[in-house]
């Protein structure tokens, strides 16, 4: 039986009705990782001793006639900024190389509870900040499409590992595009949910009022399975919503989409963007409306001009305060000093990345005294233009298809000592998040030369299965992403 | 305004990060580059804008107003680089000699 070419929900059925054992899929998994690991280094913790005790305890659970779940027995990915229990979670940074938290983060414990095997903590931009996966303390990671680019990022050993076939479902988080960008890059599907939507209990801060955490996967059945599991109201989260949750499975099963309004971006066609990009738009375009959706142009000016250097100014400011705690007081590195104040200079000055600091010091300024009105408050105000921007554009459509990212991905290198061309991946995401939406990829096919070309969904907030019934009618035309061999030879 | 060493050293200071002397330059330039993004939003239209405060759509949910009992206080120091007792360790504010419990 070929595991990686399997999705969650066949891995599951198998593994319930007896046919497989969870243990056989977990070691399926965990050789795949053996194999390509060396070449893509999608993660930073491999974790072989929990993975193969948590499936034993699922075969337990199936050979006892309990119900294990509707993830049982298959092997998923999380990203290393999401706690695991005596499991390091780094967080792709030395300050916290090797932190093992004392919890479980909500979503770990919702898919630990629906039977899902976690083999591994993927690997980051050092807390989230990044957009190709090459600010990690522990090394670049590779496309496993083709081994010489980017992943994207910052979730992109997650969405490596599925697009490699470690696992069938992988979660990242997403601040401004870090599901969305490496889904794209990656060549899988990703989901960044409505704000509010999913539990961030256990995921380590980086901008509270942006991040959120969903899932990737190679069908539209595992995202929105990933996403029945997730889901849910926590009241350890502050920002978790009590609303009530549709089926997600449902929906993409039985995809109603006639009648259905899709908005047009005039001012994100217009822009830099890889033919390959459009054509990607225009082909998804013309199936939507085959399945009886009706076109309308919108436009997002204030989005498409201000959404950048908006983000830039917000996400920082947040991440400044955030960063805070890490001093080398309670967990982590630490730099030794003979007094307190070098103690924390010392240790943040080491453990930090350059990427990092950057932005944990144009958040400070941002905040700073003289600053503040001119830069923070005009950025908080810029970001309720977008919110009503948006919530105007959906007045007329349903849901909007614009692309994800301006190119394909780039070469390991080329962005790296280009900090703003590196922020420009995000240009068509990141106003998502400003306006707490849900945003999906969605995987349209592979170039001739290997590359894969997608596209983004957008709904209104708490409309994330819009995207879900969409993405379905889209993958019946183009097909599932197909596993990437990882530079296999 | 002008963007300069003195601009980052204080960016620096009020975030606890020392800049090594080589990397100050660069990071004079990556301010001089992103503050220029930042001017643009001098022509987005603010005037009666309230700031975002938050998504409004609902409110904020609230937890139950009663104590909680967490019982990972051992579990929580066990990650402290150093620890005494029920006290994180680190050295005296003032740079005293030896370590001080705070």
């Amino acid at each position: 039986m070929r595991y990686e070419q399997m999705d969650a929900s066949s891995i599951a059925s198998a593994v319930t009705r007896g046919e497989v054992s969870a243990v056989e899929a977990v070691s399926a998994s965990l050789d795949r990782i053996g194999s390509l690991e060396p070449r893509l280094n999608a993660l930073i913790t491999v974790m072989e001793e929990r993975a193969l005790e948590r499936a034993a305890y699922v075969d337990g659970q199936v050979a006892s006639g309990c119900d294990p779940g509707p993830l049982a027995g298959v092997p998923v990915v999380v990203k290393d900024n999401m706690c695991t229990r005596g499991v390091r979670t780094t967080c792709g940074s030395r300050i916290l190389g090797d932190w093992e938290p004392p919890y479980d983060a909500a979503v770990v414990e919702l898919f630990e509870k629906a039977g899902a095997v976690i083999v591994g903590k993927s690997n980051m931009d050092e807390f989230a900040m990044g957009s190709s996966t090459e600010h990690s303390y522990f090394g670049p990671a590779s496309n496993p499409r083709d081994i010489s680019r980017v992943p994207g990022g910052s979730s992109g050993g997650s969405a490596a590992s599925a697009a490699a076939g470690y696992v069938p479902i992988a979660l990242g988080s997403d601040t401004g595009g870090s599901i969305r960008q490496p889904a794209a890059f990656c060549g899988v599907h990703g989901l960044k949910p409505t704000y509010g939507m999913v539990s961030r209990w256990g995921l380590v801060a980086f901008a509270s009022s942006l991040d959120q955490i969903g899932p990737f996967g190679r069908s539209v059945g595992d995202i929105a399975l990933a996403m029945d599991v997730i889901s849910s109201h926590d009241p350890r989260d502050s920002t978790c919503s009590r609303r009530e949750r549709p089926s997600f499975r449902d929906g993409a099963s039985s995809p109603a989409v006639k009648g259905m309004r899709i908005g047009i971006v005039r001012e994100f066609l217009e822009g830099p963007l890889d033919p390959s990009l459009k054509r990607s738009i225009e082909g998804t375009a013309s199936v939507l409306v085959s399945s009886g959706c009706a076109m309308v142009e919108v436009s997002l000016e204030e989005s498409a001009s201000f959404g950048l250097p908006c983000y830039y100014i917000i996400a920082p400011a947040e991440a400044s305060s955030n960063l805070a705690r890490f001093d080398g007081v309670r967990y982590g590195f630490r730099e030794e000093a003979p007094d307190l104040v070098s103690q924390f200079t010392r240790t943040r000055s080491s453990g930090f990345g350059e990427e990092v600091k950057r932005r944990i010091l144009t958040g400070t300024f941002v905040l700073s005294s003289g600053y503040y009105d001119a830069y923070y408050l005009t950025a908080l105000k810029v970001r309720k233009r977008i919110c009503e921007e948006f919530d105007r554009a959906f007045r007329s459509v349903d849901v909007i298809l614009m692309p994800v990212a301006p190119s394909l991905p780039f070469r390991k290198g080329d962005l790296l000592d280009d900090p703003i061309s590196m922020y420009m991946s995000d240009v068509f995401t990141l106003p998502v998040n400003l306006a707490g939406l849900p945003g999906m990829t969605v995987f349209t096919g592979l170039e001739p030369s290997g590359l894969p070309t997608s596209v983004q969904l957008v709904a209104p907030r708490w409309q994330d299965r819009r995207l879900i019934e969409c993405a379905a009618v889209i993958e019946e035309r183009f097909g599932c992403p197909p596993v990437a061999e990882g530079g296999a030879l | 305004m002008k963007i300069d060493r003195k601009i980052v050293e204080r960016a620096a200071t009020l975030s606890r990060i020392e800049m090594e002397p080589e990397n100050v330059e660069p990071m004079v330039r990556f301010f001089r580059d992103i503050i220029g993004h930042f001017k643009v939003l001098e022509k987005c239209d603010t005037t009666g804008v309230d700031p975002f405060s938050s998504l409004e759509d609902e409110p904020c949910p609230l937890r139950g107003d009663g104590p909680v009992r967490w019982d990972i206080g051992d579990e929580a120091l066990d990650a402290a680089p150093h620890k005494e007792g029920r006290f994180f360790q680190v050295p005296a504010i003032g740079g005293e000699e030896g370590p001080d419990e705070v």
